[in-house]
């Protein structure tokens, strides 16, 4: 499978390539074009692994959707075009073997060898990290297409580092965060317009988008007319 | 032993710093192969373990000058290299270990904690504007009384037709006035309708409308039972035992409105209240206090209070297996403490010269009884049979 991500970073999408008999796992929903000689299949299970119901499940507390899109090339040369629905960058990650956790909802698209599974945070983490109560857990071995809100910055990380609660996209397993304030005392966290943080420890690459959903919405809300 | 891990791989001479591996305790140390076929060794005494990574169980073996990292997340892998090593690494896994378990725990008792407080706040928030909504009604003035009372009067059923006879009427408000001016609280005009019915049953409403039935009247041997039955009833009206009825069964929002200062729905609700359960059940609570604040009342109007006592023993001996009949009392569960308790709270009053109550009570039965002959429907009314003013 080739990739080529086109229209970065506000408007991305993702144009694969794929040849006879290779197959790619989409989030239902994210194709806008592809080729005529597809077959595509519906399932809650991995493709050839498996799955079902519980994984589907697990995957809809994680934001993610319980059905996955399966794509199998029956031709040469078949392209595939798919997109996130907010607007925003895509990103591609080689899983080579390691384990890496996705925010929920910013999964796109992996090779069939990856496995997508949803991992619980732990309570604390939950009730403050400003994201879902459950990551995306991919581990395996193939291409990986995460999308985001806002262009997507990765960071190395090797000791500490901060990231505001909402701006997290991905991480590597080896990395792990606590819930903190920003600043020393609480109340000028909360007045600085900070207020919780999610500090970093361990070695390995962090992903961040530049905007939050969550803000964006609040932003935006009000201004809408009710329905 | 030779035993192998799946993990990883930091260092800079691969491509891109990181690469999966498969970890080895060897006899020199700890090895790791890539895919690719590059191997690297940390030896036991150099190494510097770490606890961490996304689960908190992912062990990091680094070399001297941190710049070869192995990593690995079996759980296996903590025992065996502690194994391998031959115990020399142990206190860096405890310590670490350690460290990783305090964290979660803490992660855990903050999210618990978390939790807990907010529940509190709900359940404590529900309370405490049920209570504010409370004592917000007892704060307004007793003006509302009447208007809730008089709406509720004009709409409910009272169980048969009313009476405008002037010698039983009068005879009534007459006891009425001379017992208001001992009421707890000024501002409640009493004023007595009397319905023709068998019930032996008398209430009254919120803000001074009292009803007698014509069935009280007929049981009663004088004056003073039926002004100890009224004492009782005008101490529900003047301690504003409706109103605090109201208060308690209000729901939460309209809790809300009352405390922001909209009296409109409570005025809604409470006229539905009292028509539905127009004559009022009341706590037990509500049922002693009466009963204390109408022999205070009787006392202070120099009316002979053991009419009261006297009234319900005689209802129970004449009526006690007509519990229909006998309303006034008849639900009542533990009758026999009640009479006990008014008995108890007479003998304790300073000795008292108590007047008569100055009404021709002969002529008032009479009145009574006159009417029987006329009356069509001798029984008393279905729905009124179990709804008992105590």
């Amino acid at each position: 499978m080739q990739h080529q991500l086109l229209a970065q970073p506000a408007m991305s999408i993702a144009k694969l390539t794929l040849q006879a008999g290779e197959s790619v796992t989409c989030e239902v929903g994210a194709m806008i074009a592809m080729s005529s000689g597809f077959t595509v299949e519906t399932t809650s299970r991995n493709r050839g692994g498996g799955g079902g119901l519980a994984k589907g499940l697990k995957r809809m507390f994680a934001g993610e959707n319980f059905f996955l899109n399966h794509f199998t090339a029956t031709a040469p040369n078949q392209t595939l075009w798919i997109g996130p629905g907010l607007l925003g960058d895509v990103m591609h990650y080689p899983l080579s073997g390691g384990t890496l956790i996705v925010q929920g909802s910013s999964w796109l698209a992996s090779d069939v060898g990856i496995e997508i599974d949803a991992t619980w945070q732990g309570l604390g983490k939950a009730l403050f990290s400003g994201e879902g109560m459950f990551w995306v857990k991919c581990s395996g071995r193939g291409d990986l297409f995460l999308n985001s809100f806002g262009a997507i910055y990765p960071v190395e990380v090797n000791g500490e580092y901060v990231v505001d609660t909402g701006h997290i996209v991905a991480f590597e397993d080896t990395l792990n965060f606590k819930i903190g304030k920003a600043g020393s005392s609480l109340i000028g966290s909360v007045l600085g317009g900070e207020g919780l943080v999610c500090k970093f420890s361990g070695q390995g690459k962090l992903y961040c988008q530049s905007h939050n959903p969550p803000s964006f919405g609040q932003l935006l809300g009000p201004k809408l007319k009710a329905r | 032993m030779d035993q192998t891990f799946s993990g990883g791989v930091f260092t800079e001479t691969i491509d891109g710093g990181r690469a999966g591996a498969e970890i080895e305790l060897l006899p020199s140390g700890v090895g790791a192969r890539t895919p690719d076929g590059e191997a690297f060794v940390i030896p036991y005494r150099e190494c510097q373990v770490e606890v961490g990574g996304f689960s908190g169980r992912m062990v990091f073996c680094r070399n001297a000058d941190r710049s070869l990292t192995i990593f690995c997340e079996s759980p296996k892998f903590a025992k065996a290299l502690s194994f391998a090593s031959s115990g020399m690494l142990d206190d860096q896994l405890t310590s670490g270990l350690k460290k990783q378990r305090g964290e979660s725990r803490r992660g855990f008792a903050i999210g618990t904690f978390f939790v807990i407080a907010m529940l509190l706040l709900l359940v404590g928030g529900y309370f405490g504007i049920r209570a504010g909504a409370r004592s917000a009604v007892l704060a307004l003035p007793v003006s509302i009384d009447a208007q809730i009372g008089d709406a509720a009067m004009g709409s409910m059923d009272l169980g048969g037709p009313k009476l405008d006879d002037e010698v039983v009427v009068g005879a009534m408000q007459s006891i009425v006035d001379r017992l208001a001016p001992t009421a707890a609280i000024e501002g409640i005009d009493f004023r007595v309708h009397v319905v023709e019915s068998n019930q032996i049953n008398a209430f009254a409403l919120p803000g001074g409308n009292m009803v007698v039935y014509t069935g009280l009247i007929r049981n009663a041997e004088n004056p003073e039972q039926v002004a100890a039955v009224l004492s009782h009833e005008m101490s529900h009206a003047t301690l504003r035992h409706g109103v605090q009825r109201i208060g308690q069964s209000l729901g939460i929002w309209a809790g809300v409105s009352l405390l922001i200062g909209d009296v409109s729905g409570l005025m809604g609700s409470a006229v539905d209240l009292m028509q539905v359960a127009s004559v009022n059940s009341y706590s037990r609570a509500h049922e002693n206090e009466a009963d204390r604040e109408g022999v205070r009342m009787l006392h202070a109007a120099e009316i002979d209070p053991s009419g009261m006592a006297d009234f319900f023993e005689q209802l129970e001996e004449k009526h006690g297996d007509v519990p229909g009949i006998f309303a006034w009392v008849s639900t009542h569960p533990d009758h026999a403490s009640r009479i006990a308790s008014v008995r108890a709270q007479v003998a304790a009053l300073p000795s008292h010269e108590y007047r008569e109550i100055e009404v021709d009570w002969p002529a008032v039965k009479r009145r009574v009884d006159e009417m029987d002959g006329r009356e069509i429907d001798q029984q008393p009314n279905a729905d009124q049979e179990n709804a008992e003013v105590e």
